[in-house]
């Protein structure tokens, strides 16, 4: 579980990461009150997430959170490329 | 000033990645299949049928250790590995001044299992490190590319590290052809830059004493040449010629080392004349320690246990665990291969825009058309001839002498002959050509490699389907990355 959870988390966390850079990656600007929360989504999510692996499963929660942040950052990078393509 | 030092880090990165990059290609490509060499190792030997989780019986150890016993006396010391989840048989191993063989037995019932010679999944291994050079040629071939790597991360992060955040997962396909493959390269190597750093340093890191061999201080202040440590503190001797003593019945020894070793399983037992060792197995932890409990021969008392402290060996030990992942289970190791792989990725399109950013310059030139030909043999070829050693597997007579010599002769020629070929085309100015045909070639050698599978052993499907659906998976999964650039190439022709 602990996995599908980190790449949820970092996942969320790049794609509001674009959002925030709304004119680089082409999206639409975010209204103001969704700003503050893409900035917490995109700092707290993938930190909750390595806290979680780590007291869970500790080297190897460490390695699984690596593994999912470069996957979901993969990820992301793909989707919002299609999205433009 | 800045502008100054990325001009020049662009420089450095683009000559220590190329040079540099055309050889660790080959090693992350087969590092990353090494992951799973085991696994490799049971594809290629099909006779090999028994059930993962099959218990190890008394029986079966004590038939071990009479081969044991046998080989030492007549001069072959061998060494027992167990049974593990991945490797359900019973090995009874020796050096044969290459690599480790012998033969494989059943674990519940001793018998020899009459399994094909093979390089196996180990030739993976043994060429991730070495490049199947002997000597300290191989690992040096290796380990400084590596630090080149490292040195081209290093250069790499200067040039982009204003752009490296706020662009983290840019990628612009409908952009130009050369700013495609930029996006690609920068997103690919940011992402994955953690585990290239870790799996790079902790790589060169597993052979530095071969880079840095240890010398004691004192030596280097003294007068004439520094002598090492190994030469200076070994006497010399006459070895006396060694009496084995008979080995006791081993099931017992390995539940009593279970205890010392703090619950640990049993990866391998070492024979000496008068003591054996049960060593901890490398799956137990992240931790690589070399941690064993000793018995004494005949009557097997226990006589000590081994085990490395301290903060530094601990962090060696974690450094080497965490690169080789035998700790590992099966989803991790996966990670490992995916991760391995886009590494692979961001070196191989590293390569292919470094011959980009110079075509219209230089492409004419003969030492440009000799480094399309160098990469097109490591992008193209070593995949084509990695298949062609799995092809040779399963297509050399079973029973032939020496044949696992005979499957790297394979693939080291079908590598050459995919030299040869490349170099010559893209000398001749017939580059896209050689692309064209190299990769037609791969497809077909990876995706054939399915119904090879189910033709040459359908027994061995049923017996480890998992096993046989990921490797001949990963076959078509290369075909169709084959045949979707190529494709790509042919419409660049049109």
């Amino acid at each position: 579980m602990t996995f599908p959870v980190a790449l949820a988390a970092c996942l969320a966390a790049f794609l509001c990461h674009a959002l925030l850079h709304g004119r680089r990656y082409r999206l639409p600007t975010p209204p103001p009150g969704l700003r503050p929360v893409a900035y917490l989504l995109r700092m707290a999510a993938p930190l909750g997430a390595l806290a979680g692996a780590v007291a869970n499963h500790g080297v190897t929660g460490a390695l699984l959170w690596f593994a999912a942040a470069s996957l979901a950052g993969l990820g992301a990078g793909l989707l919002l490329a299609t999205r433009q393509y | 000033m800045r502008e100054t030092l990325r001009t020049r880090m662009g420089w450095l990165h683009a000559w220590t990645g190329f040079v540099g990059g055309l050889v660790m290609v080959c090693v992350f490509v087969t590092g990353s299949l090494s992951v799973f060499d085991t696994e490799i190792t049971r594809w290629m030997q099909p006779e090999v049928r028994v059930a993962p989780g099959t218990p190890l019986t008394p029986a079966a150890l004590d038939v071990a250790a009479r081969m044991i016993h046998e080989g030492e006396t007549h001069g072959i010391p061998a060494f027992l590995a167990l049974p593990s989840p991945r490797s359900p048989t019973l090995k009874v191993l020796h050096y044969d001044g290459r690599e480790f063989t012998g033969p494989q037995l059943d674990p519940q019932t001793g018998v020899i299992i009459p399994a094909r010679q093979t390089a196996g999944g180990e030739f993976f291994f043994r060429f991730h490190y070495t490049l199947c050079m002997q000597g300290p040629a191989g690992i040096l071939a290796v380990d400084i590319p590596a630090i080149g790597l490292l040195v081209a991360i290093g250069s790499g992060l200067v040039i982009h590290i204003r752009a490296l955040l706020p662009d983290i997962v840019l990628l612009r396909l409908s952009a130009t052809r050369l700013r495609a493959w930029l996006d690609a390269h920068l997103l690919t190597g940011v992402l994955f830059l953690p585990f290239m750093v870790m799996i790079t340093y902790t790589g060169v890191l597993v052979h530095v004493d071969r880079l840095l061999p240890a010398i004691p201080v004192t030596s280097l202040w003294s007068q004439g040449r520094p002598v090492s440590r190994s030469t200076a503190i070994r006497p010399p001797h006459v070895a006396p010629s060694p009496v084995f003593q008979p080995l006791p019945p081993l099931a017992p020894l390995l539940a009593a080392a279970r205890a010392p070793l703090g619950g640990r399983e049993a990866g391998f037992i070492l024979f000496s004349p008068d003591h054996l060792s049960i060593f901890a197995s490398d799956a137990s932890g992240p931790f690589l320690t070399r941690d064993h409990a000793d018995f004494h021969l005949p009557d097997g008392a226990l006589l000590a246990t081994a085990a490395t402290s301290g903060s530094i060996a601990r962090s060696v030990q974690l450094l080497h665990g965490l690169h080789y992942a035998r700790f590992a289970a099966t989803g991790l190791r996966w990670l490992y291969l995916v991760s391995g792989l886009c590494a692979t990725a961001v070196i191989a399109s590293g390569l292919v825009l470094f011959g980009m950013k110079r075509r219209r310059d230089r492409g004419h030139t003969v030492a440009f058309r000799i480094g399309e030909g160098l990469t097109m043999t490591t992008l193209v070829g070593l995949p084509a001839s990695l298949c062609a050693l799995l092809w040779a597997s399963r297509l050399l007579p079973a029973t032939l002498p020496g044949r696992d010599g005979t499957e790297i002769t394979v693939f080291f020629t079908v590598w050459g002959l995919c030299a040869l070929h490349a170099l010559t085309c893209a000398v001749t100015g017939r580059g896209l050509r050689a692309w064209r045909t190299q990769l037609a070639m791969s497809a077909v050698l990876a995706g054939g490699l399915l119904p090879l599978d189910g033709l040459t052993a359908p027994a061995a499907l049923h017996a480890a389907p998992a096993i046989h659906a990921a490797v001949d998976g990963m076959g078509l999964g290369a075909a169709s990355l084959a045949l979707y650039v190529l494709s790509h190439l042919r419409d660049r022709a049109a």
